[in-house]
Order: C-alpha cells, then sequence, then structure tokens
C-alpha cells in the first residue's frame, strides 16, 4: 500500500504511540485516597465509625443519663420515651450504657493497636532490617507468642490483677502486636535492598535513623492497613472477655459484659437487652474491617484499580 | 455446712445437706392449702399438689443435671473435694442411706421413718451415745444391717482423716471421730460410742450422724477387704482401715466401673446403679428391691440427664422431654408457660446463707481495722437493698435474710431479731453512722476519716486519720445475680462515700486464693468477696464458719461472744444455743447477709408422690422412691 493515503492520515491523526492524556502527576497518598473514596463500602465503613465515635464520646452530652446510680425499681423496663432502648436489670438506661460501653470499647479499640502497630513495626523492622541470626531469634520469638492461647492469658490476667480500661488495652495490644512485626519485617526485607537505603547508608544514617525514617515511613501502608484490623480484633477480644464476665467492673461497662447479661434474658422477650449491644459489636467490628480492605485494596498498587 | 457457689441455673453449687422427707404424709410443714389440696409453703413459690391417688404406674423418671452437677464421686465416705449436693443427696444417698434423714419437705427435722436408725440416747452428761439400728433394713444383697456397719464406717472415716483431714468434710480437730475414745457392739443392732466430752444432743444427731459427714453404714461384710478378690479382713485394726479405705478409694477413681462393679451394687438406700456414663455423668438407679423404708408402691427406674448450660436445660423443659428439671433463675418470667406445658412448679430458698465476706485480715488501707468496726459493718448493712434485688434480680422469687439463718424455709432456730430487718436499706442511715463514728463522708467521692481514736465517736482503733474508706472486693461472675447485686452495692456506698473496687473471678479460684487460712499469703490481697454461700447444716450452727479459727472461715472474724455462743450450740444441752447464737450475729454481722434466690423445680403433671418429695428438692435432695407414674 506504499504511496497510499489512509483514511487516518487524511483525518490529520498523527501516527505517533497513544501515551494517554497527560495531567497534573499526584502523589502515592492522593491516589488512594482518591481509591478509597471510590470504595462504596470503605465510605459506608468509615461513616459508621465515626458515627460511633460520636455516639460514644458526644452522644452522653446530649442524652444525658445516670450511669453511677442504680434504680432497682426500674430494672428491666421496655423502651419508652424516657428510656428509649429500655433499662438493664440494674436499672441503668441501656442507651446510655451502650454508650459508655462504647466509649470503652474504642478506647481500648484503638489503644490497644497504638500499643500493637508501635510494638509490632519497630520489633518487624529491626528484625528485618538485621536480618541473619537476630532475625531468626527475634521471628523464634513472635512464634512462641502466637503459640499462647491469647484469650486464656487474658482471662488469667484479668482475674489476677482486674480488669481496666488500660489494663485490658496494654494485655490486648501485648498480644497483638505479632503479626505486624511480621508484615513489617516481610516489607523491610524488601526495602532494605533497595536504592535509596543504600543511599542513606552510603549517606551515614545510623540503624535507628534508617528504621525511623526510611524503613518503617515505607512500610507505612502496611501498617495502615493492619491498624485497622488490630482495632476491630480488640474491640471483638474485649468483647469476649467481657462476655465471659472477666471485661470491665462498675462503674466501667464493655459491650461483651452488656451482651452477656442480656442473653440470659432471651427467652424473657428483653431483646432491648440484646440486639442493639450486638448489633453495636457488629457494625464496628464490620465497619473497621471494610475500611481496611479497602484501605489495603488503596495502598497496594497492585489491587488498585486502572 | 458447705461452701456454694449460686449457679446461674440457681443452683448451689455445693453441697450439702439431707434431706428428707417423710413418707408418710405427715409433714410438720406449717404450710396452707392451696387449689385441690395443694400445698403452699411461707416464703415459697407456688404449690405442690397432693399425691395422685388411684393406680400407681412404674417407668423412668428423667432428672436434669446442670452444667457442673453431674456426679463423679460414689464412695459414701466422700472427701472434701468432691462434697457436693450431686455426688451426695441426689446420687449416693439413693444408694446408701444416711444413720439419720433430716429433711423433712422443706424442713431440718428428724424424720424418723427414713432414718436407719432409732433416735439415738444420749447419757453419762452427753458423753455416751447409744445408736439402735433398724430390723427393718437389710442390704440389698439379702445379709441384715447391723451396727458393726455403723461402726465399719466410723473406722473408714477415722482412716480417711488420718491419711489427710481433707478426706473428711466434717472433720474438726479434736472433735468427731476424734473425740470417739471408744466404740462397742454390744450387740448386732446396738452401738454405743463414748466421746471424750460432753455434746449437744442436737448437734450430734443432726449434724454428725446425718448430715455434714455423714454417717452412713457400709456393707462390712462385702466392703472389708483390701482388693478385690481379697478376704474379709478385721476392719477394727487402725492397719487394716486403712488398707480398706483406700482399696474402696481406688475403687471409687475408677468411674467407668460404677455400674459394673459389684462392690456398688450393695447398697441399703432404695436404688441400686445399673448404667454410668463416665464422660457425660448420665446415670440410670433402678430400684432396690429390698428396700426396708418407706417408698411408692411402684418405684420408677431414676435417670439422671446432663444438659452443658442452662439454655439446653431450659430448651429441654419446653420441648417436654424432661421430667424433672429446674428453673433457671433468669428464666422465672417464664413459669406460666412452664405450667402450660404440663409442669408443676415450686420454689423455696434453699436452707442456706449467702454472704459477702469481710476480711479481718487486710491490712490495706488499714481495713482489718475499718472491718473490726461494728458500725461500719452496719452501714454496709444499711446499703443493701434486698427487696430490691429480689424484685429486680430474682424476679421476685426469693426472700431476704438477715442473718445465718434464712427466714425461709422456716426453722426452730430463727431469732427474733432476724424476722425482720434489722438494718433497713438507708443511704442515710449509712451515712449517719460514719458521721457519728469520726468519717467526714464525701458523696460520690471517698469518705476520710477525720476523727482518729477509739471513742464513741471516733473512727476506731487502728484507723489513723486521713483514712479513706476505700477498698477493693472480688465477686464471683456466676451465677450473674451475684455480680448485679454487687454493683447494686457498689453504687449505693458511692453515694455514702465508700469507694468499692470490683473485680471478678470463679468459684474456685476464689475459695482457693481469697481465704485467710487456706491463702495466708494474699490476706492483703482482698477486703471483700463474694463467692455465694453456704448451706446450712440440719442443725444450724455456725461451728466452723464464724468461730475463732473454724476450719470453714474465709474472713477470720473472731469475737470472744460469737466463740462462746457456738461452742455453747455443739457442747450444751441448750436447745436454744442456736437460737442464741443466731441472734447474736445476726447483730453483729460477721458478713453481708444477702437475700436468697428460689430454688425452683418444675415436674410433669403426669409424675405424683407425697409433697414433701417434691417439696424437698429445693433443698437439694432427690427421694425418687417416693414419685410414681400416673399415666
Amino acid at each position: 500500500m506504499a504511496g497510499q493515503i489512509t483514511s487516518l492520515e487524511a483525518a490529520g491523526t498523527a501516527l505517533v504511540p497513544e501515551g494517554g492524556e497527560i495531567g497534573a502527576v499526584q502523589s502515592g497518598w492522593r491516589l488512594a485516597l482518591r481509591e478509597f473514596a471510590g470504595n462504596k463500602l470503605a465510605v459506608i465503613g468509615f461513616a459508621i465509625v465515626i458515627f460511633f465515635v460520636l455516639f460514644s464520646f458526644i452522644g452522653p452530652l446530649i442524652y444525658h443519663t445516670n450511669q453511677i446510680d442504680t434504680s432497682l425499681s426500674a430494672a428491666n423496663e421496655a423502651p419508652s420515651a424516657s428510656h428509649l432502648l429500655g433499662t438493664d436489670s440494674n436499672g441503668f438506661d441501656q442507651l446510655g450504657r451502650i454508650m459508655v460501653g462504647g466509649r470503652a470499647a474504642l478506647e481500648i479499640g484503638f489503644f490497644a493497636a497504638f500499643i500493637a502497630i508501635v510494638i509490632g513495626a519497630l520489633w518487624g523492622a529491626i528484625a528485618g532490617l538485621l536480618g541473619g541470626f537476630a532475625d531468626a531469634v527475634m521471628m523464634r520469638v513472635v512464634d512462641v507468642f502466637l503459640s499462647i492461647p491469647f484469650l486464656f492469658v487474658v482471662l488469667i490476667l484479668a482475674v489476677k490483677y482486674g480488669a481496666t480500661v488500660l489494663s485490658l488495652s496494654l494485655v490486648i495490644g501485648g498480644f497483638s502486636w505479632l503479626f505486624p512485626a511480621r508484615l513489617v519485617r516481610g516489607e523491610v526485607l524488601s526495602l532494605r535492598v533497595r536504592d535509596f537505603v543504600a543511599a542513606a547508608r552510603v549517606a551515614g544514617a545510623g540503624r535507628s535513623r534508617l528504621i525511623t525514617r526510611h524503613l518503617i515511613p515505607n512500610a507505612l501502608g502496611v501498617v495502615i492497613v493492619n491498624v485497622t484490623f488490630q482495632v476491630a480484633d480488640a474491640i471483638l477480644a474485649v468483647s469476649y472477655v467481657g462476655f465471659l464476665g472477666f471485661g470491665l467492673h462498675y462503674p466501667s461497662v464493655d459491650w461483651g459484659d452488656m451482651l452477656s447479661n442480656g442473653v440470659q434474658y432471651q427467652t424473657d422477650g428483653y431483646w432491648w437487652l440484646i440486639y442493639p449491644v450486638g448489633a453495636c459489636i457488629v457494625l464496628t467490628v464490620m465497619a473497621l474491617n471494610f475500611i481496611g480492605d479497602a484501605l489495603r485494596d488503596s495502598l497496594d498498587v497492585r489491587l488498585r484499580r486502572r | 455446712m458447705r461452701l456454694m457457689s449460686l449457679r446461674a441455673a440457681g443452683v448451689f453449687l455445693a453441697v450439702a445437706g439431707l434431706a428428707v422427707l417423710s413418707a408418710c404424709s405427715s409433714s410438720s410443714n406449717s404450710g396452707g392449702g392451696g387449689g385441690n389440696g395443694a400445698i403452699t409453703l411461707p416464703g415459697g413459690l407456688g404449690s405442690v399438689p397432693a399425691a395422685a391417688t388411684g393406680t400407681e404406674k412404674a417407668g423412668t423418671i428423667t432428672w436434669a443435671l446442670g452444667p457442673g452437677t453431674v456426679p463423679n464421686f460414689i464412695f459414701p465416705v466422700i472427701n472434701s473435694a468432691n462434697n457436693s449436693v450431686y455426688n451426695e443427696q441426689s446420687f449416693s444417698w439413693d444408694m446408701w442411706r444416711p444413720l439419720y434423714w433430716t429433711q423433712n419437705g422443706v424442713t431440718p427435722e428428724l424424720v424418723p421413718s427414713m432414718s436407719l436408725a432409732n433416735p439415738p440416747t444420749f447419757s453419762n452428761g452427753d458423753k455416751t451415745v447409744t445408736i439402735t439400728v433398724k430390723s427393718a433394713f437389710k442390704w440389698s444383697d439379702g445379709q441384715p444391717l447391723t451396727s458393726k456397719d455403723v461402726l465399719f464406717d466410723i473406722d473408714m472415716i477415722k482412716a480417711a482423716v488420718k491419711e489427710s483431714p481433707s478426706n473428711w468434710p466434717a472433720y474438726v480437730p479434736g472433735h468427731f471421730p476424734d473425740d470417739v475414745v471408744s466404740a462397742s457392739t454390744p450387740s448386732s443392732s446396738t452401738l454405743v460410742l463414748s466421746l471424750s466430752g460432753p455434746v449437744n444432743p442436737s448437734w450430734f444427731t443432726d449434724d454428725i450422724l446425718s448430715y455434714a459427714g455423714p454417717t452412713n453404714p457400709l456393707p462390712a461384710h462385702a466392703w472389708s477387704k483390701d482388693s478385690v478378690n481379697g478376704p474379709i479382713i478385721d476392719f477394727t485394726k487402725p492397719a487394716n482401715a486403712t488398707k480398706i479405705y483406700n482399696f474402696l478409694m481406688a475403687q471409687n477413681k475408677s468411674v467407668n466401673t460404677y455400674a459394673t462393679n459389684p462392690l456398688w451394687q450393695i447398697v441399703d438406700g432404695p436404688y441400686k446403679i445399673s448404667a454410668f456414663n463416665a464422660t457425660t455423668g448420665a446415670f440410670t438407679l433402678v430400684p432396690n428391691t429390698a428396700y426396708g423404708g418407706p417408698h411408692a408402691a411402684k418405684m420408677s427406674n431414676f435417670q439422671g440427664v446432663p444438659f452443658t448450660s442452662d439454655t439446653a436445660e431450659f430448651n429441654a423443659v419446653k420441648a417436654g422431654s424432661i421430667d424433672i428439671a429446674y428453673i433457671p433463675q433468669t428464666d422465672v418470667p417464664q413459669i406460666p408457660v412452664v405450667k402450660r406445658l404440663g409442669y408443676n412448679v415450686f420454689g423455696m430458698p434453699d436452707f442456706g446463707m449467702n454472704f459477702v465476706n469481710y476480711n479481718f485480715k487486710d491490712t490495706t488501707g488499714h481495713f482489718n481495722a475499718i472491718a473490726g468496726q461494728l458500725y461500719f459493718r452496719q452501714a454496709m448493712a444499711h446499703l443493701e437493698d434486698q427487696e430490691g434485688y429480689i424484685k429486680a434480680f430474682f424476679f421476685g422469687a426469693g426472700d431476704p435474710s438477715y442473718g445465718p439463718i434464712p427466714a425461709y424455709p422456716q426453722s426452730p432456730y430463727l431469732p427474733a431479731n432476724a424476722a425482720t430487718n434489722p438494718y433497713p436499706f438507708s443511704v442515710a442511715d449509712a451515712v449517719s453512722l460514719l458521721k457519728a463514728h469520726g468519717w467526714t463522708v464525701t458523696p460520690n467521692g471517698t469518705d476520710t476519716c477525720t476523727s482518729a481514736g477509739s471513742g464513741a465517736n471516733q473512727c476506731g482503733a487502728g484507723i489513723p486519720a486521713g483514712t479513706k474508706l476505700a477498698f477493693n472486693l472480688i465477686y464471683n461472675t456466676s451465677p450473674s445475680i451475684i455480680g448485679q447485686q454487687i454493683e447494686d452495692l457498689a453504687s449505693k456506698a458511692k453515694q455514702a462515700g465508700i469507694e468499692i473496687s470490683l473485680s471478678s473471678s470463679n468459684f474456685n479460684y476464689m475459695i482457693t486464693n481469697y481465704n485467710d487460712p487456706a491463702a495466708p499469703a494474699n490476706e492483703n490481697k482482698w477486703a471483700m468477696e463474694d463467692f455465694g454461700g453456704e448451706t446450712e447444716n440440719p442443725y444450724a450452727t455456725t461451728f466452723g464458719l464464724f468461730n475463732t479459727g473454724g476450719s470453714t472461715q474465709i474472713g477470720d472474724y473472731s469475737n470472744p461472744t460469737a466463740d462462746s455462743l457456738i461452742n455453747a450450740s455443739i457442747a450444751s444441752g441448750d436447745p436454744s444455743a442456736v437460737k442464741k447464737e443466731a441472734s447474736f450475729l445476726t447483730a453483729n454481722q460477721p458478713a453481708m447477709f444477702q437475700p436468697t434466690p428460689d430454688y425452683i423445680w418444675a415436674w410433669k403433671t403426669s409424675i405424683s408422690g407425697t409433697p414433701e418429695s417434691f417439696e424437698n428438692l429445693t433443698q437439694y435432695y432427690a427421694t425418687p422412691e417416693f414419685w410414681y407414674l400416673t399415666k
């Protein structure tokens, strides 16, 4: 067909390779945020978490209830205008109680996750950076801890030392850093051979600087994703402990303890002691998992939608 | 008297008493008549129908075993670790009866017709006891029950405690069997015990010879050996007795042979074991046709059916798949439904006491000195809303209790000051007491001792100025009514400026670790604790519990007046000694006494029997020999 003019040429279309539209360069984080915002489940999950944060911390300021003085004459009342979700066996307003319980659940969830992530990230980063024998020993320590039945330990410590928001956070966080440690170590093993790490070394960066300024920041995506799951797991853990009767004690309360008390009355038709608080646990944990899944999708380039 | 933990089902976890009930209908219960001859009892829930007339039929009657209540011990010389109502009153005592039966329906009193011996006679200043075994009772292999069988049991008890004091739950050093100077059997029916000191006849009969150990005659002609195929040996020789005891205990540990071991087939009670599932605890007892005591014309098989949760048990009730079952406390509102399904329902508190212990040795924050002050214990009693607990937590199915003797079930031991609340619920009264004794009260804060000293208007000896009224309280998580009551107490205490820090634990951990005599190293780790309560002995002295150095002490309460009164209960002939003891303890509040929930039972309307045989279910007794089918 030499010498012939194609229809495309006639139309003036250039024969250069298609390069796509050139726009402003976006950072990885901005792309991730856009990806996250495009995930409907993530947005719903985020909205639910925000709702429960407001519900638990701001709610008591709007919906005033007495969660200190018991009122046995008002025990187990059905929902009414004065008690929107009824009362429990001690006469506490159930809606107000759920708010108080939610505050404890979220505090423990986020604090335990914070502890777990800090310890896990440092442990994993150090192990990954050091490599060799030190890495092997540190990860065997992780393996040993993972073999310990976590819930039993929490129960034993709760019985022996009592359960408070702080103690439960420390115990749960103290046993939850193992997975973040593994994740971060894996990430660091990949990062430490990259050019920017080598460059930092050449520039004289010590191990602590490498870890805090280069490795952990670059493993942050993994960490952030894991935080959401850690929070969800911690809320579930404290619910387990509370359900078994070893959670927080008066004047504090946790959702697991409330659910445990309510379940006793399941044949008596006291639905307000069971379903609302059960729904709170399910919704919160589910929402955090939605967020975690979406974050993983948006931060992992391979999973990002094109 | 044994420790117990209130179970979620409203069942008390440990033990026992004796139960009783007479085969005849001549109950001394002061109950009123309900419709159709039904019997209602003061303090009870529901009523018990009169025994049905007409043809009695036999069959198999199923009996619900709640979680943690399956039997695991068959040898009648039970040890402390396994001393529970579930091993005794509703299991082994159906095969080997105590010498004296002391439970008549809900009333703790001697039932002559069900006792294996005539009432004992006391002589020589109450230091000699003569027991005459009835000729009506025989062993299931046809051999007569003799005084040697009673002596054999006593020698087994001696051998048991010689190896370890914990091998017999009623053992108190210096008392039975240590105080048996000599024992003789002048005839096949007569046993004479010479004791080292005088005993209160009621105490010795009701608690030692019937309930607390108890004393169960054992078939010496078949069990007095030290190996399966060995010969019968002389059990009166201590060395032989030890060998025999060890042999029988070894047989007892072989749980999977309970139904097949020939030893356990020789019984004097109304039943023999025919099946036992060592894994689940399910069992089947069949009638002992040689039983010489009162029973229904046609006895039915008695089958224990284990459940792993109260929910499962109550579902079985709703499905009608269990004949006799307890009603969990939280399912009290469902009782009308249960009745519509064809069950009779009756409840009554156990003859026992629930209480919160003070630790009189806890020096943390000078709590030992604080707890030692009567005004403080009175203030705490004022903070207890017993009526509120019964309404909110028991759904009305329970009765208040203000001292060691409960108002219900009725007994001859209730002192006048425990009939009504000596310290009625009133936060204001509690505050007044504290203010009147040198405390600056800060409602919803923490009270402070501002007037130290031992004067009448001061905090008391050992409490320095500036001491805060703050301490911890550990409670048993099961059943939930314990925690509910404790939460309310902490709330009311807070209103009076008493700061109680709560933590939870479980029954076994608590009785092992929050118990001054058992765990002295933990004396300063707990100020108050609530593990549940205790069943009363038929003769309701608190000997062991509230006397100085008592064998079942928890918080080391010690009061010379109490010691004197308790000693009188067991060693004097004063018939009102227990009432005097209870009166003092009600006023002195060695512990915070709590209300007692009804122990509620349901049985199918197609099952009938003497009213007492259903009433005594509430006292942890099962006497299926009186039951029969009407359809």
